[in-house]
């Protein structure tokens, strides 16, 4: 990048806002974010049958309602029922290519042995150092777990890393996850902040339902191009 | 009005199809967003909206600095554009360095705006847009036709001769057809891929990163499976801080298309960190004056560039509504490409955007960041007024009406002589619908002629008020008000 011309770019801009040169000082702000703003009301058949907003059966409540909501399920579960769950998932969606993020909560959950028992064609992310394109597009359904989940809106929050692979989350046409309950906030807000503290990972992935799309006459129909189902299981293991 | 802007408005308000598809369009974004602005407060987020963005816009060469400071920190390119020529060649040069023959790209409207596509097909390159409908006015060689929806203008039958072309074979009209074919189609795009290109809907100066909303997943797909990624924004396009995305989180999606928050929000910061396995391993971002810079500091304009696309004044206004996007000849269509056009693109055409509006102000009433649009629409008209860009028989008028106007004397010889004039033209205490100069307002409206008494004469005669308005009614009655005279 020729130096002159970022300079010049920045010196008109500062021109035109009348100063002599690019202000260097951080200017000072009124209101930062959403301070002070309400944010968006919660169901209220849930405000009343919960009494802590802070209480996490309530957030996992409006998890699995608002995540419902956008075309997604969502339910909290007890660690027995997984091979019941998986199983269902498996036959529903005719699976037999899986790809899977290699994860501490998953394989504490045994889920990489329920899917090699069902002798399905497994991939994990992150066991082989070069990922190859077209193997990871065969796969079927892919397993995450998520960095955070946010209440009221059903999002997951997945970062890429070594072994959480982007693509998981993104080119099965069924994507499960499986999220301890402590990793589940109300508001977006907390996430954001989480973000702030730390160094800003490369890829951080805000997923609200399955994919979507209304460009053909308005009608919306799921799973253009992300996938078309969207599971999470909350879970009190971590 | 110059002869093509009329000409496609023409065009288009006979095209019923086309009509109702927009409205059909608009209706059903207008009905989920006020669906979905009854869960949050939404003046007080519109509030903060504009203070954010008004912050930001003010102090834009600080910000600027700090997001180029930060993409590079984290491996990124910056490359700042003053036009669209200087973007388009940052861009050649980045695809001719990696010998890249093959680009997907997620929907941006600026780089519509640099005619992007086009200039790289010149070089040989296959580009690809991967948003559904984008994809579908490609393949029709069409430009959006709304910021948010680019295909609203087009029926499915129209979509399925279109996808039937491509794949020499008969795609049907239903929408999971038509979606499995461009699902199967565009995921080999996706998979072989050398260069993804993307908008950016927020850069945040903190730390670097761009802010993708979309629904379909391919703005993942194109930052995920290329090896280079590069980003093109308008310049206006940053945000202080992280802590500032969660207020346009809560207001661009609603007011976009009445969601609560689009399926995907990505954030990218850079490259892929060395560890990761997938993700671009090289960032670009390209940062566009293109004549942005022209409003700031401009206390009528700088507004504008609070903007942030979400296409809701499209939704509202009653001009789009009637003659949909493309009648307006310009990349950014609807109340915002009325003010937006002629500021970024000084020729007569443009000019003539700002006269496409009824002035009537819903516009601002749905902007999340309450950008007063009618109000730059009036002020763009004066600054037609003052550049000379009206017509001289308007000018000329406009004078004569100055004169008149000003001076008492000049008035009453007017009011006098028009008086007896305008019998010879009337019939019914109308004008006649087919009066030369008059015509472009009475063939479609009633024009009445003026009132046999000036309110000077009526005072002076000692008539009061209610003598004055049982006249009016009466005229009304001869005239068989029924409102189908409009």
């Amino acid at each position: 990048m020729d130096q002159t011309v970022e300079s010049e770019f920045l010196q008109n801009v500062a021109q035109r806002l009348g100063r002599n040169e690019p202000l260097r000082a951080t200017p000072k702000r009124i209101s930062l974010g959403a301070q002070g703003l309400t944010h968006s009301h919660l169901p209220e058949s849930l405000s009343e049958s919960y009494t802590e907003e802070t209480d996490v059966a309530f957030n996992a409540a409006v998890f699995c309602l608002s995540l419902e909501n956008v075309g997604g399920q969502a339910k909290v579960i007890a660690r027995n029922e997984i091979p019941a769950i998986l199983s269902d998932i498996v036959t529903r969606h005719q699976i037999h290519s899986v790809m899977q993020w290699k994860d501490a909560l998953l394989e504490h959950l045994e889920i990489p042995s329920l899917l090699h028992d069902r002798g399905l064609d497994v991939y994990t992310w992150g066991e082989e150092s070069v990922v190859s394109k077209t193997r990871i597009e065969k796969a079927q359904l892919g397993i995450t777990s998520a960095n955070y989940a946010i209440a009221e809106t059903g999002s997951l929050v997945v970062i890429g890393n070594h072994d959480q692979g982007r693509s998981v989350s993104l080119l099965p046409s069924v994507h499960v996850a499986f999220v301890p309950l402590t990793r589940l906030y109300l508001r977006a807000q907390s996430v954001l902040q989480e973000l702030q503290q730390q160094r800003m990972p490369a890829s951080v992935n805000f997923i609200t339902g399955p994919s979507r799309t209304s460009d053909i006459e308005m009608d919306s129909t799921i799973g253009v191009h992300g996938p078309k189902y969207v599971y999470v299981f909350l879970t009190d293991e971590t | 009005m110059n002869p093509q802007f009329n000409a496609r408005i023409k065009k288009a308000v006979v095209d019923k199809k086309l009509r109702r598809a927009v409205q059909v369009a608009t209706d059903r974004l207008r009905i989920k967003k006020a669906d979905a602005m009854t869960k949050i407060d939404m003046e007080e987020w519109r509030e903060r909206g504009r203070e954010i963005r008004e912050h930001v816009v003010s102090h834009l060469d600080y910000y600027l600095a700090q997001l180029a400071d930060n993409v590079r920190q984290r491996g990124g390119q910056v490359h700042f554009c003053m036009n669209a020529n200087d973007a388009v060649q940052a861009i050649k040069n980045i695809v001719q360095t990696h010998h890249a023959t093959k680009v997907i790209k997620s929907k941006s409207m600026v780089t519509e705006e640099l005619q992007l596509n086009h200039a790289l097909e010149q070089d040989g390159v296959d580009v690809v847009e991967t948003d559904l409908g984008e994809y579908i006015i490609q393949l029709a060689g069409e430009s959006p036709s709304h910021i948010i929806a680019p295909a609203i203008h087009k029926r499915r039958e129209q979509i399925a001769e279109l996808f039937s072309q491509v794949a020499n074979q008969r795609i049907a009209s239903d929408t999971p057809s038509l979606n499995d074919y461009a699902h199967q189609v565009l995921r080999e795009k996706f998979i072989g891929a050398d260069i993804g290109i993307t908008g950016c809907n927020f850069a945040i100066a903190e730390t670097g990163t761009i802010c993708l909303f979309t629904n379909e997943g391919n703005g993942r797909m194109v930052t995920t499976l290329p090896d280079v990624h590069i980003a093109v924004m308008g310049m206006e396009r940053v945000l202080p801080s992280l802590a500032d995305l969660e207020v346009f989180m809560n207001v661009l999606p609603r007011s976009a298309t009445g969601q609560q928050l689009t399926s995907y929000v990505s954030l990218v910061t850079g490259a892929r960190e060395p560890e990761e396995l997938d993700g671009s391993r090289e960032f670009h971002l390209v940062i566009l004056d293109n004549k942005r810079s022209h409003s700031l500091g401009d206390p009528d304009f700088q507004e504008v560039l609070h903007c942030i696309r979400c296409g809701a004044c499209l939704n509202v206004c009653p001009v789009y509504r009637q003659i949909g996007g493309h009648a307006y000849g310009s990349v950014y269509s609807g109340p915002i490409g009325a003010v937006l056009t002629p500021l970024l693109r000084d020729d007569p055409e443009a000019a003539d955007l700002p006269y496409a509006s009824s002035l009537c102000g819903a516009c601002y009433e749905a902007c999340p960041v309450k950008i007063p649009l009618h109000d730059m629409l009036v002020k763009l008209r004066a600054r037609n007024v003052e550049r000379g860009h009206t017509a001289p028989a308007e000018r000329f008028a406009f004078q004569l009406y100055k004169k008149t106007f000003t001076r008492a004397k000049n008035y009453r010889v007017a009011i006098r002589s028009l008086r007896t004039v305008q019998k010879w033209f009337m019939t019914n205490g109308e004008f006649h619908s087919s009066l030369p100069v008059l015509s472009a307002w009475t063939k479609t409206r009633s024009l009445q002629g003026m009132s046999s008494q000036t309110f000077r004469e009526r005072f002076q005669k000692g008539l009061v008020i209610d003598q004055i308005s049982t006249q009016i009614s009466e005229t009304a009655k001869r005239r068989g008000v029924d409102g189908s005279d409009s």
